[in-house]
């Protein structure tokens, strides 16, 4: 595959999941830059902005083995993972949700933390560890979860641990107005649009590999360590507002995450490098749920992103690498 | 994009590479204006205060301070400019964010850097080999620095320039204090000259003023220096020194044109007719005898011991002639006498390198005097009567020698108007001249009179004036008897002073003499501002004396 065949693909993906989805393109393009990737995506967002809706139709788009799990407080980790059933004299090990190319994790931080720690050797490891076996997940594994606002009652806001797992965080923001009447139109009169497969798990695979081939200059691989070097407060090259509101700063997953993701970008705008401009459209997503904000944050209203964002000012534009 | 070629190592596309090399001379040019703009505006800035405050304040550096500021800055912005020159690689970059490479040539220039390809990166390297083709930097960006940076620096190196050239009092009051050093700069240098070559106890003097001259602030302290050591001179200078070297002077001729014996000098003939008293006649001693006795008369009350010696001289001749056994004795008296010529001779030199040094100190004087504005007239009224008082006394001896008349009358015509005045006053004395100008005016007085009294030694010789005595010019003539008057009783004969008279060349033309003096003392009314009614008096001197 070519880039410029990475492209269309990305295109003909879009398209797909914009026959059911209305707007949220940028969205689109996130969870589908994060499935190329092969990496996890936490949605966030108030009940009712079809966060849901768009990671179902991705799983048709992708035309991947999909599962479904709806995170409650009752839920079990084996209810996600699996387990042993008495068949015979033999325990028979049933695969839970979670063996599948494509887990929807939905409402992931109403699950208790037990619960929810359960997925993190699975999002990880890309294996599920139970009763002394070791059983592998499918290739692609992508776990694709949504949760609404921590500041919900009844829920259970996700361990840094298990956030780190994520490679982007995305937020659904409020549809437009114009969008509305659109979701209207084609949810209130008429059948639903059904999209049709755009690429398969062994498609997702040969671009996941190609992203991970895609050439990224030394500079873009400094510049990333600098940026995420900047969200640490003890780091030299912070900014005063991480300085001020940061605890701890992005892990080196973030680091990846924006290499990754960028590439991601590169190829589906049909380039055949890493460029700043890939990066900077990353970091957002790649870096908000990787901060760990202090009291001070909660205080005075700063959000992770106006953080990223003064990283972003403080360091504009990467260095040649020495 | 262009088809990949797998088989061999693809080098960094030339059209990537043409756009760095560019690009790099773009940054490099663009790092020099920024530098040599920001290093320049502050220069000026700095220069601009400093040739402000020059303005007010003499600051003799501040010009070339500034320009020196504004070459350094522009010499340090151009070595900054070099060493902090961008890399390829930062060039690279440059044109990715300006030219919206998307890191394409960057990380080309990075990619043929390695030895192995993968496909992507011979991909990467073939699309950043197409994406750079023909492409040209028109969007890399202006090299000119930002406004308005350039235009204040411009501001503030116009601002510098007017104020460097616009003549301010700062400037006018430190040109002329550098030419007024220049000028001192200029007396030190030939002062120097002379106090190589003057007497010890002139030479004292001169080191001091010359130290006084180089740590003078300007030319009144310098004029006032000059002032003392002139006084101080003056002081050294003995009366007496012009007669002796003038009856000296007449001795030498004499001997010149009527020989005693061998030799080119007085004291050589003195040492000669000793060598051969003994082979001389009787007539030969007592006419030598003669001689040397009327030579010791003219340096009676000059040069006493040169008299004495000259007198012995004559008498142990006059003895030896009646008694041969005494020609001994007399040889050594002539030798003697010549030793006592040769020692007044040298303290004659002497004293003429103290006339000569006292001369260069007037005319210094006079010199930065006449630069020195405002004051300069007021000054050099004040002198002339100082330097005629000193003639005037060397006038009143010259005349009753008869030769010393001479002498003052060269004087006098140096000295300007200050001794033309007084030369009216000293005219009715005639030889007294000098005595009653001296005491009666002033120098100015004295020393004009020499002019008018000289030439009446012997109103019985040359009752219509129409020749006057000048032994510069010619020899001595003969012998004459001269009736001195003067004193506080002008006119009122004081005594006799028997010397060499005028006679033959010595006796000049009274009307081509006094032409002389005439011209000579007009031409330096018109080049000397002195006051009118003193201008007036010497013309009317002169007029009065017209033969």
């Amino acid at each position: 595959m070519t880039p410029e065949q990475f492209a269309e693909t990305m295109e003909a993906a879009r398209q797909q999941v914009g026959k059911v989805i209305v707007g949220q393109k940028e969205l689109v393009e996130t969870v589908l830059v994060a499935a190329l990737c092969e990496g996890h995506v936490l949605l966030e967002g108030v009940p009712g902005l079809g966060k849901t809706k768009l990671l179902a139709t991705l799983g048709k788009v992708l035309d991947v083995e999909f599962g479904r799990v709806q995170f409650t407080p009752d839920l079990m980790p084996a209810d996600i993972l699996g387990t042993k059933v008495l068949t015979g004299n033999d325990f028979k090990f049933h695969e839970g949700p979670i063996f599948a190319n494509l887990v929807l994790a939905d409402e992931i931080n109403r699950a208790t933390p037990k619960t929810q720690s359960a997925l993190l050797e699975a999002m990880q490891e890309r294996r599920v560890t139970l009763g002394g076996e070791t059983h592998s997940l499918p290739r692609p594994f992508l776990v694709m979860a949504t949760q609404n606002p921590i500041e919900q009652e009844g829920t259970y806001p996700l361990p840094e641990a298990q956030l780190d797992r994520f490679l982007f965080k995305a937020l659904v923001p409020f549809p437009p107005a114009d969008d509305i009447v659109e979701i209207l139109k084609r949810t209130t009169a008429g059948a639903e649009a059904e999209p049709s497969p755009a690429m398969d798990g062994e498609a997702i695979i040969e671009m996941a590999n190609m992203v991970r081939d895609l050439p990224a200059g030394s500079h873009l691989l400094h510049y990333a360590a600098t940026l995420v070097g900047a969200t640490h407060p003890d780091n030299e090259l912070a900014p005063e507002l991480v300085r001020r509101y940061v605890r701890n700063g992005a892990s080196p997953r973030g680091a990846q995450a924006l290499v990754l993701g960028g590439k991601a970008y590169a190829l589906a705008a049909g380039r055949t490098n890493l460029a700043a401009e890939d990066i900077w459209r990353v970091a957002p997503m790649s870096l908000r749920h990787r901060l760990v904000l202090g009291y001070e944050a909660l205080a005075d209203g700063v959000r992770a992103d106006q953080i990223v964002t003064e990283v972003l000012e403080a360091h504009p534009t990467p260095e040649p690498a020495s | 994009m262009p088809r990949l070629d797998l088989r061999e190592r693809p080098a960094l596309p030339t059209s990537v590479q043409d756009l760095v090399v560019n690009a790099r001379g773009r940054l490099l040019l663009a790092g020099i204006l920024r530098l040599a703009v920001t290093l320049l505006g502050l220069a000026a800035v700095l220069s601009a205060i400093l040739v402000g405050i020059a303005r007010f304040v003499v600051i003799p550096w501040a010009e070339p301070f500034a320009l020196a500021l504004w070459a350094a800055s522009l010499i340090v912005a151009l070595i900054l400019a070099l060493i902090r020159r961008a890399s390829p690689a930062k060039a690279a970059l440059a044109v990715d964010r300006r030219l919206g490479g998307f890191d394409r040539v960057s990380t080309a220039l990075e990619l043929s850097s390695r030895v192995d390809h993968s496909i992507d990166e011979r991909r990467q390297l073939a699309d950043a080999e197409a994406w750079s083709t023909g492409r040209s930097l028109d969007g890399f960006g202006t090299v000119w620095p930002r406004r308005p940076l350039p235009q204040l620096v411009a501001v503030a190196l116009a601002a510098t320039l007017v104020m460097a050239l616009v003549p301010s009092s700062a400037d006018v009051a430190f040109a002329r204090r550098q030419a007024e050093m220049q000028l001192i700069e200029n007396e030190i240098e030939r002062l120097e000259e002379t106090a190589a070559e003057a007497p010890e106890e002139v030479r004292a003097t001169l080191e001091r003023l010359l130290e006084e001259l180089a740590q003078a602030e300007g030319l009144e302290q310098a004029i006032t220096a000059l002032g003392e050591a002139r006084q101080e001179l003056a002081e050294q200078a003995d009366p007496a020194e012009l007669a002796r070297r003038t009856a000296l002077s007449g001795l030498e001729q004499r001997l010149a044109q009527q020989p005693l014996s061998n030799g080119e000098t007085a004291a050589e003939q003195l040492r000669d007719l000793a060598n051969r008293l003994s082979g001389a006649s009787a007539a030969e001693m007592i006419a030598a005898a003669a001689e040397l006795s009327a030579r010791a008369a003219d340096f009676a009350g000059i040069d006493q011991e040169l008299s004495d010696a000259l007198a012995a001289a004559a008498s142990a001749l006059q003895t030896a002639a009646g008694d041969r056994s005494l020609a001994g004795e007399a040889s050594e008296a002539l030798e003697a006498a010549a030793s006592e010529l040769e020692r007044s001779g040298e303290e004659a030199t002497d004293a003429s390198r103290r006339g000569e040094a006292q001369a260069q100190v007037r005319d210094a004087q006079e010199r930065l005097a006449d630069a020195q504005p405002g004051q300069g007239e007021g000054q050099g009224q004040g002198q002339g009567q100082g330097q005629g008082q000193g003639q005037g006394q060397g006038q009143g001896q010259g005349q009753g020698q008869g030769q010393g008349q001479g002498q003052g009358q060269g004087q006098g015509q140096g000295q300007g108007q200050g001794q033309g005045t007084g030369g009216g006053g000293g005219g009715g004395g005639q030889g007294a001249g000098g005595s009653s100008g001296a005491g009666s005016s002033g120098g100015g007085t004295g020393s004009g009179s020499v002019g008018s009294g000289s030439g009446d030694h012997d109103p019985a010789r040359d009752p219509e004036r129409s020749q006057v005595f000048d032994p510069i010019e010619a020899g001595l003539g003969d012998e004459v008897r001269v009736e001195v008057t003067g004193g506080n009783t002008p006119g009122e004969p004081i005594g006799t002073v028997t010397g060499q008279g005028i006679e033959n060349l010595a006796l000049q033309s009274y009307v081509d003499r006094y032409a002389d003096y005439r011209d000579s003392a007009l031409d330096s009314l018109d080049r000397m501002v002195i006051p009118q009614n003193l201008a007036e008096l010497v013309r009317q001197y002169f007029t009065e004396l017209e033969p």
